[in-house]
This record gives C-alpha cells, structure tokens and sequence, in this order.
C-alpha cells in the first residue's frame, strides 16, 4: 500500500475522499432504494465502476485522465440516480410523498453531493509526483 | 502546469455537466407531454388540409380578456368569503364601528391560511401579499386602521403559515406601547392547517395554553375581542365560546386570494355574514364515533401477506394495514344529533359513559357540542316558515318563505332535514337511521328589512331512503312518520322535530323547539328501491338535483369490504342507536387476514389472463376515419368500432398507461390530445399560458401573467359554507373560464371525500361531513365546471376519508355506511352533475385497491349510476396500482415521469391477452368519447390533420448537450495533447 502511494500528490488523496462517498451513496442507495419509489440497480452499477476505476487511477493516473474518467462513470450514476429519483425529490418538495424522509436517502443524498465535489477538487490538483 | 490542472478540471466539471444534462435531457423526453403542459408547448401542430372556414371553436371562452376574467375571478371569490365566513357568537360586538382602530394578534394574523398545506390544491402566490392580501389590507380596504407596531411584531417573527400552534408566540412578548391608540378591537386570529400526505397530530385542533393566554392578552387590550377561526377543519372553541369577554367569533376557511377583502367587509358590516358551517363544532376535536377509528392497525398476519406478495405488483407501502368505519353511517352530526335525540327519548343507553369527552357526567349533548352542522348567526333576524310539504310521485317538494325581520339586508338560508321512523324492522335488521339528516337547502337573495322570499327546494324520495344490506339488500323507504324539518343547522331543525313530538326542556332538550317548522309525511307501506326510477330527471340550477333514471338494479355489491362477512359475524362491532354503550367502539378491531383477503390484497389470483388477439379484434387499420366524425354520436355508434380499429396498439397503451396530466395526440385519427392536471381546490394546477403576458390591471406591479399562479380560490369548505348552490354552479363556470387561461381541458376535482373527522390531512379540499351537502354541492360544482367543455374529475372515489398509510391501507365498512356516506357523496356530481371523469383513490376498499375494483367502478358508477366517462388513477406511484387493473375497469393510470408500467402494458403482452386488450380498447374507447364532446378538439375539424414538431425546448436541451459534448471532447483533447507535450518534455 505504501508502494502505491509513494510519490501521490493530494489530489488523489482528495480522489479518495470522493470515492469513499461514493462507496457510502452505493450502500445507502441499495438501503433507501427498498421504499416504494424503487431501486435502479444501474446506480449502483456505475458507482461501482466509478469506484473500481477511482482505484485503478489511483494506482496510477494514466494520461492524467483519472478525474475524468471517473467523474464520467460517477456522474452518469448520479444522472440515473437524479433520473429515477425525480418523483422522489418533487413529492418531498411538494410534500405529497408516499415515503417519509429516511436517513437512508439522506445519506445518499449527501453521499452523493460530495462524491460530485471531491471529485471536481480532486480535478483541479496533482494526483501524482512526476506529472 | 497551472493551466493543465486548470484544463483538467474545467473538463472534469465539463464531464459532470454532460452526463447529468444527458440524464435530464431523457427523462423530459420521457415526460414531453408532461413538460408541453408546463411550458405552455406542444409536440404537435394541427395543419388543416381543407378549406379552414369551418369555425372549429366549438367551446368559447366567455370573457374579452385575462384581465377582464381576472377581475371576475377575485370577485367571486369575495363574494364566496362574504358568504361563506360563518358567524358562531355574536353579543353586538360586530360589526366594529366605521373606521375603528383595531389590533390584529396572534402569529395566523401575519400568516394566514390561504388554502392547504400542500399537494397540487394548495394555495399558489405563497408570500405574494398583491395577490394573497394580508390581513391588514383586507382590514384597511374595508376603512379600518391596523395597529402597525404590533403588525410588525408579528411579521418580524417570520413564522410560516403551516407553523405549529406550539409556535404562537408570548402574547408577554407582544408590544403594547401604543396599542390604546388601537383598542377599539382586539382582533385574534387562530389557524390550522393540514395538507396532502398525512393527517394531523392528536390534538393538534384543540386550542393551546398559549393560544388562551392570547386571547386574554386581546381582553386586556379592548372590551371588544374578536376572535377569528381560520381553519378548514373544526376547531375546539369551547373555551371562546363560554369565554363572555370574546364579543364574536368568526369561522372561515381557507380564505384564497382575496378573502382577506371580504372579511373586512364582515367585520366592517357592508357585508352581512350567512355563512354556515358544514361540520359540527364539537367542544372535544376527539370525541366523534369516527375519531376513535382514526389511523390504521396493521394485520396481526402481516407477515404472512408480505410473504405471499408479489414482487413486482407489491402491495403499497400502506398494503398491510386497514382501517375500520365501526361508526357506521354516524359520521359527523348524525352521530350526535341521534344520540342526542335518544338521550330525550331515553332510548339505546345513549346517557351511557361510552364516547363522553366533556359531559360532566352521563354523555350530554349541551357538554359535548359547542355548534351544529348548519349553525351561523346573522347582524340580522330572519323568520321562516315551512308553507307546504308534499311526497308526490318520488319527489319532496318544500316550499319555505322566508322574511327578514331585523334592521338590515341579508341573505339568508333555508335548510331542510328529514328524520325517519327507525322502526322494528330496522333493528331487527341493522338499519341504521340518523336522527335528523340533511336533504336540501337554498339560500335567498339579499333580503331587505321586512322582505321577503319563498324558495322552493325538491329532491328524491330516493336520497332520503336507508340502505337495507341484511334483508333486503336493496334501498329502502320505511313505513311510518317522516318528520321534514327546516331550522338554523341540524340541531335546531331536530328540536323542531322534537317538539312535533312533543318533547320539551323538561324532557332533557337543549331548547324549545317550534313544531309550526315540522311537516309530516306518513308512508303507508314498505318500499324497497331495488330499480329505483325517478319521474323527474334532469338538473336545475334552482335547488332542484335529480337523478337520471337507469336501468341498473341495485344490489349488494361491497360484501367483501365488511370484516363481518369476510371474517364472521362479530368480529367488528358497529355503531348502533340500539345500544349506543354496547356498540361504542374506542380503537380498531385486530384481526388477521384469511386466505381469501391474502389473495386479493396481493392480486395474485383475481385476475385471468385471455387468449391471444387473433383475429379477435382489428388494430393499426390503414382508414381514412377521423376522430371528428365521432363527435356528437352515442357511445355505441358503430362509428366507434372503426375509428378504434385504426389505433396502433403502442397508441392504445400511450393513451391508457402514459403521462401524469395529459393524453398523447393520436396521428391517425386526428385525435389532439389533452391537458389535465388538479384541481377544484384551489384552481387549476397549472399557471396561465405566456401568450397572456402583458401588464395586470387586476394586480399592480405584475408584468407576466404566467408568473401568476391560478390557484386563488378559497378552499372547498368555504364555498359549501355559502350553501348558495347557484354560487356554487357559477364557481364551477368561473373554474371552466380559468381551464380556457391556464390551457387545460380537464379539470381534477371537486374532492367529495368526507371530514370523517377533523384531523384528516385533505379536509380543506373536501366539502363537508354530510354527504347529502357533498351530493348536492359536488353535483353543482360538477355542472358549472362542465357547462362550457370543460371535463370534472372528481375525487377521490372513494373512501379517501384519510392520508395515513393511503398508499393501498383497506377501508372495512358496512354496505349501508359505504352507500349513505362516502358513495352517495360521490353520487350526485356523477348520477346529477354526469361528471366525465372520476379520479379513484390510492386505498382498498375492502382487500381491493379501487382501481381493481370491479364492483366500484362498473356496477356502482357505470351501471348504477349511468357513469359515461372514464376513470383514472391518482397518481400512481406504487406498482400495486398497476396496468393490469384497466381490466377491471380502471381507464387511465396516472404515471409522473419515470415511472411507467411498461412491463404488463407492452404490444407483446396485450396481443398475448384478449381480455386486457379488449380492456385497453374499451378505455380508450371512453376516454376518446369523452374528449371529443370537450373542449379538447377546439380548432380541430374533419379537414384537420395532426403532424409532430419540436417544441423549442427540445431543441434547446439537445442543442445544450451537443455544446457541452462538444466542450467535453475539447476538454478531453486538450488533456490528451497537453498530456503528449508533458511526456515529451519529460523524454
């Protein structure tokens, strides 16, 4: 492990922050997604891969492309998130819900707010030494 | 290196911004009809091949401009306000003297309730105080001076108008430093509110501590208190009432966007209050039969249901619980008004202890009831008498003549009740009988000093008549003594009755009643209803409702909603005169569900899958058939088949199984579309097109039109409290001129469920308690807002009486109490008002969601009532509600964006099926049937051909992912040639 991070600048430490919020927006999603609205298992497919390709670049950033493959995987799992949980949102805004609030989905929401703002700072900084 | 990481990052956000807007971009795609309908847009233009000098506006608007409609829309609703605001106590405090100098108190004068919390029937304009006027400018349009000190102590608070009574401030805190100034009126104002979603906390309509200490801190400030009560549902005010320092207390609603204008004018005396309430005051919010049945249990087997339910229909998030209606039809004042009745009669222990909240001892009426269903007061008398009665044929005719006695114009109300013999026969069989019951009423016009009027008000025998669900399974009319009775609310018009009886105070009456106000009608012999015919059938807008005759006999249909049949005698204990001790009921029965009820609740084995299409029926016909050649022909013109057999097989789907609030074009038959959305509540759901922006003349500073949301009206309580039923009908108009603004062709609403009791969450867009208000109310509501194309959804049928657990709990509930209360509140927007549309509920009736229902939606609406629309779903979030119920007689599901029922409604699975296709294609069938008779084919003629377009959104929403797919790829490049240059610097 400490071969691995030796010679790792903050961003990727910062990278990692966000992947372990997107590994809490997994688990809580596949917890909040048991109420009537419904479970996507897209979601936590894409958040896995994201994951997997967070570790992978952290391994080593090739091309400097980490951040942006990993934001592609993550944001098309919050898009397919944001997607299947539209009616969700609006029937808590307009308070008709068939399902409280749960600290399951406000896990996830939070979760997955700053996987998305880890991952841009995460951008912004060096991942590794020699780049 | 910088401005590598600067190009790296900037391309990640790139990348973030492209997936997310890809993501959004699908799921408005998803919903375009949806969006279309938000946006004022449309995916399809009509082009019309022929000569275009047929004039296609079939239905017209009836207003010049949206000004001119606007001006007439916030007077009606000053006018329903003024006439809806009830007076429960007055000892001369009001009206105030001209131009008085007042105080306005407590956190609901800064915050008043407009409407309802939430849901599509809540209010709109929240915080808009140009259109939502304040207290204070109601207060000051009517001459008064406001107190601004305190007026800005309670505004500097910010406390919000769905804020808990807990949250009424100190009444120590108040500033008092210049309030002698304003003291010729201390004006404290209490609210509730409740919304969609959930019903209220127990207690939450009782008045608070601090609430008290408030309206002691007004007895300080003025000799002249006046408290108003702004809540749609009833407020425990028997501490004002008994409370001789509070000179007046006033009664209103949800007020909408100008009730504000008319209470000052109330308070002010230039409108003279006639209001009356639609729900009994009780001196407990808690002590109602009903009450004690509130919420829902949970099967003591809930496990076992769960275990057989089907993972992909599932059963709702409320699909293992239940509630019961042990009150049987004692709901509101029939329960306490019988037993009142019975406490003077000595009869069924009704002075038991069971059910007694405030009587100091045995249960008492005087104790337990602060104001009767009917009761408000006047700034002048009125003297009535009931001229003539007659039973001729199956139609009561009352004649009333009403004169004004006092000192100054009003309009009063003529309200007239009926008690039925509730003879051997009944208890023997378990007939239930009200002791006094609402038939009909009307109001007069405004009245001056000595004046006078006589209104004349007809019904059904038919509305009179008990369901008899034991013995002869079929309406009955009882031999005997019918007492008809007129007086000023419910309890009056039963001490009238009482005193044709010959009782007295001495006999344990409340007061003395007048037999003058008593007609009797003695009914030779036994009648049962079983095909009920009515000699009058027809609709007038003058206190006259009559049913349209059908063929349908009526029978027992809901056995499997009563425990007693499904389970076994006994097991549910229902409310009885016979035994008002034995049969008071304080918490709802557990039970376990048997293997049938398993069954139905989790829909395994209810429905049967058909045979494959075949040559059964045709679809996707080539024909030259256009929907207009259907228009104005019966139902079962055989037009219909042909024009049916042109519809493609993935429109039949999109027109049943697609979209919230609208229904797709259909391309071949020229067929336009629609528009719907919520409600009667409030106003249409949806805010005026942008083709009406221009500036306001009805609100200053407000430029667009579409920034003005319509939903204005004060709440449904409100406008039954005018029991003004030609108001109510003009109401229904001004809701169908409003559709014209806001571009919808159907209208959801009136909600005609029941205020069971007071604490449940949608009480503000339902009318009343009483069913026979509902009927008549909902039934002119529903003709008024049909009257010009429009098409009435009422909701939501039925027994939607509460939010607890309404995704999918069960309603147990004996046939009489289902057919006198929760269906015939139902039956006269439907059978009188021919509603085209009804929305069904989210509940079981019984183990069977509504939707599913067979017995609800063909035999009880279609056949008994002669229902010629279509049915659809409130929104239909949860599998249970699910496609398959189109063949039990659901028409249309209510489906919000990304959520579909794609699975069981598929081209593969219909063609599989004869028995749902046939389903699909007799719901289409209805709901085109009902749409061109409507407002819907406005501009649409036999020349006229639908053709797709792209609404600018579309084209803005993939013009926006093209550019950030664009700069994504940019991004990525210029990572990729920055990446190159660092390795070969690095080389």
């Amino acid at each position: 492990m400490s071969g691995i991070l030796k010679n790792k600048r903050p961003g990727v430490f910062v990278n990692l922050i966000a992947t372990a919020f997107a590994l809490a927006a997994l688990i809580a999603y596949s917890v909040a997604g048991q109420d009537s609205y419904g479970f996507v298992p897209a979601v936590d497919v894409l958040l896995g891969l994201g994951i997997v390709a967070s570790l992978v670049f952290t391994w080593h950033d090739f091309f400097g492309f980490g951040p942006a493959v990993v934001m592609a995987l993550f944001g098309a799992g919050f898009a397919v998130f944001l997607n299947s949980r539209f009616m969700y949102y609006s029937h808590q805004y307009y308070g008709i819900a068939s399902d409280p609030i749960t600290t399951a989905m406000i896990v996830t929401t939070v979760a997955f707010a700053g996987m998305i703002v880890f991952e841009i700072i995460s951008a912004f900084m060096r991942w590794e030494g020699n780049r | 290196m910088k401005l590598n990481l600067l190009s790296r990052g900037l391309t990640v956000i790139l990348v973030f911004i492209f997936t997310t807007m890809l993501g959004l971009t699908s799921l408005a795609f998803e919903a375009r009809a949806d969006v279309n309908q938000m946006l004022g847009t449309s995916s399809y233009k009509l082009v019309d091949i022929g000569d275009a000098s047929e004039d296609t506006n079939y239905f017209k608007k009836t207003t010049q401009s949206i000004d001119s409609f606007m001006d007439e829309k916030l007077a009606l609703i000053e006018e329903i306000v003024g006439e809806g605001t009830v007076l429960l106590k007055n000892d001369g405090t009001l009206p105030l003297a001209s131009g008085a100098s007042v105080t306005a108190l407590g956190k609901a004068s800064t915050a008043l309730v407009y409407g309802g919390s939430s849901g599509n029937a809540a209010i709109g304009n929240t915080g808009n105080s140009e259109i939502n006027w304040t207290l204070k400018r109601g207060l000051e349009s009517a001459g008064f001076s406001v107190n601004p000190t305190v007026w800005s102590y309670y505004e500097s608070l910010g406390l919000d108008y769905k804020s808990d009574p807990l949250t009424e401030p100190d009444p120590a805190g108040i500033p008092v430093d210049d309030v002698t100034a304003y003291s010729d009126a201390a004006i404290v104002v209490l609210s509730r509110v409740s919304g969609e979603g959930n019903d209220a906390a127990d207690g939450y309509y009782e008045l608070t501590n601090t609430e008290l200490s408030l309206v002691a801190k007004a007895e300080e400030i003025s000799d002249k208190v006046v408290v108003i009560v702004n809540s749609p549902s009833a407020l425990a005010v028997n501490a004002l009432k008994n409370d001789s320092k509070v000179g007046a207390i006033l009664q209103v609603g949800g007020l909408g966007a100008r009730g504000t204008k008319a209470l000052g004018s109330i308070l002010s005396g230039a409108v003279n209050p006639s209001g009356k309430l639609t729900d009994i005051y009780a001196a407990d919010s808690r002590s109602s039969a009903a009450y004690q049945m509130a919420g829902t249990a949970e099967y003591t087997n809930a496990a076992d249901i769960l275990a057989a339910a089907d993972s992909v229909l599932g059963i709702g998030a409320g699909g293992t619980k239940y509630t019961v209606f042990s009150e049987g039809i004692y709901v509101g004042y029939k329960y306490y008004e019988t037993r009142y009745e019975d406490t003077v009669l000595k009869e069924g222990n009704a002075d038991g202890s069971a059910g007694t909240f405030k009587s100091s001892g045995s249960w008492n009426y005087g104790e337990e009831v602060d104001y009767s269903f009917g009761y408000g007061l006047s700034y002048t008398t009125f003297e009535q008498e009931l001229v003539d009665l007659t039973v001729q044929d199956d139609v009561i005719t009352a004649v009333v003549r009403v004169r004004n006695t006092g000192l100054v114009p009003g309009k009063d109300v003529v309200q007239l009740y009926v008690q039925s013999p509730y003879t051997a026969y009944d208890k023997e069989n378990c007939v239930e009988k009200s002791a006094i019951q609402l038939v009909n009423f009307g109001k007069t016009a405004l009245l001056q000093p000595n004046e006078e009027e006589t209104l004349t008000l007809k019904m059904d025998t038919y509305n009179i008549a008990s369901y008899d669900y034991k013995n002869a399974k079929a309406w009955i009319l009882d031999d005997g003594t019918y007492y008809f009775a007129i007086g000023n609310g419910a309890h009056e018009a039963l001490n009238n009755v009482l005193a044709a009886k010959g009782k007295t105070v001495s006999d344990g009456m409340t007061a003395e009643g007048d037999s003058s106000l008593v007609k009797t009608w003695d009914n030779s012999s036994f009648t049962t209803l079983t095909n009920p015919a009515f000699t009058e059938n027809g609709f007038t807008t003058q206190n006259g409702l009559y049913h349209y005759n059908s063929d349908a006999e009526v029978t027992n249909r809901l056995g499997d909603a009563d425990l007693n049949l499904l389970l076994g005698e006994g097991t549910v204990t229902y409310l009885t005169r016979s035994d008002w001790q034995g049969s008071w009921s304080s918490g709802i029965a557990a039970v376990a569900a048997n293997q049938k009820m398993i069954d139905h609740i989790t829909f395994l084995p209810v429905y049967e899958k058909g045979e494959p299409v075949g040559d059964t029926y045709q679809y996707g016909v080539e024909g030259a058939m256009n929907i207009m050649m259907a228009r104005g022909k019966d139902y079962d013109d055989e037009i219909w088949e042909d024009l049916l057999d042109q519809l493609m097989v993935e429109e039949m789907i999109a027109t049943v199984g697609k979209n919230f609030g609208a229904i797709d074009p259909i391309l071949g038959i020229s067929f336009p579309g629609t528009s719907d959305n919520d409600g009667v509540g409030s106003g249409p759901a949806v805010n005026y097109s942008s083709e009406y922006d221009q500036g306001s003349t009805a609100f200053s500073g407000i430029a667009k039109y579409s920034s003005v949301d319509p939903r204005m009206y004060p709440s449904e309580t409100i406008q039954a409290s005018t029991f003004n039923q030609e108001l109510t009908y003009r109401t229904g108009e001004m809701l169908s001129e409003d559709c014209y603004y806001a571009g919808l062709t159907s209208l959801w609403g009136p909600g005609l469920d029941l205020h069971r009791h007071p604490y449940a969450g949608r009480n503000f867009e339902y009318y009343s308690e009483d069913s026979m208000m509902t009927y008549i109310t909902g039934a002119q509501m529903v003709a008024g807002l049909q009257s010009n194309g429009v098409v009435a959804g009422p909701k939501h049928f039925a027994f939607n009486d509460q939010e607890t657990d309404r995704y999918g709990f069960a309603v147990y509930v004996n046939e009489q109490a289902a057919r006198e209360n929760s269906l015939r509140a139902f039956e006269g927007a439907v059978a009188v008002g021919k509603a085209m549309n009804v929305m069904t509920s989210l509940n079981r009736i019984g183990p069977d969601w509504v939707g599913e229902s067979d017995e609800l939606q063909n035999d009880i609406l279609r056949t008994e009532w002669g229902f010629m629309g279509y049915t659809i779903t409130d929104n239909a979030l949860e599998p249970y509600m699910c496609g398959r119920s189109i063949a039990f007689g659901n028409d249309k599901l209510m489906l919000l964006p990304g959520n579909n029922r794609d699975s069981e409604l598929n081209k593969e699975s219909l063609l599989n099926d004869v028995n749902l296709f046939a389903a699909v294609r007799e719901a289409c069938h209805r709901i085109l049937y009902v749409f061109v008779n409507s407002k819907a084919v406005n501009g649409v003629s036999s020349s006229v051909q639908i053709v797709q377009t792209t609404p600018w959104w579309e084209t803005a929403l993939i013009d926006i992912d093209v550019i950030f797919g664009c700069l994504t790829a940019l991004g990525i490049v210029g990572m990729l040639a920055s990446g190159g240059k660092k390795d070969k610097e690095g080389k």
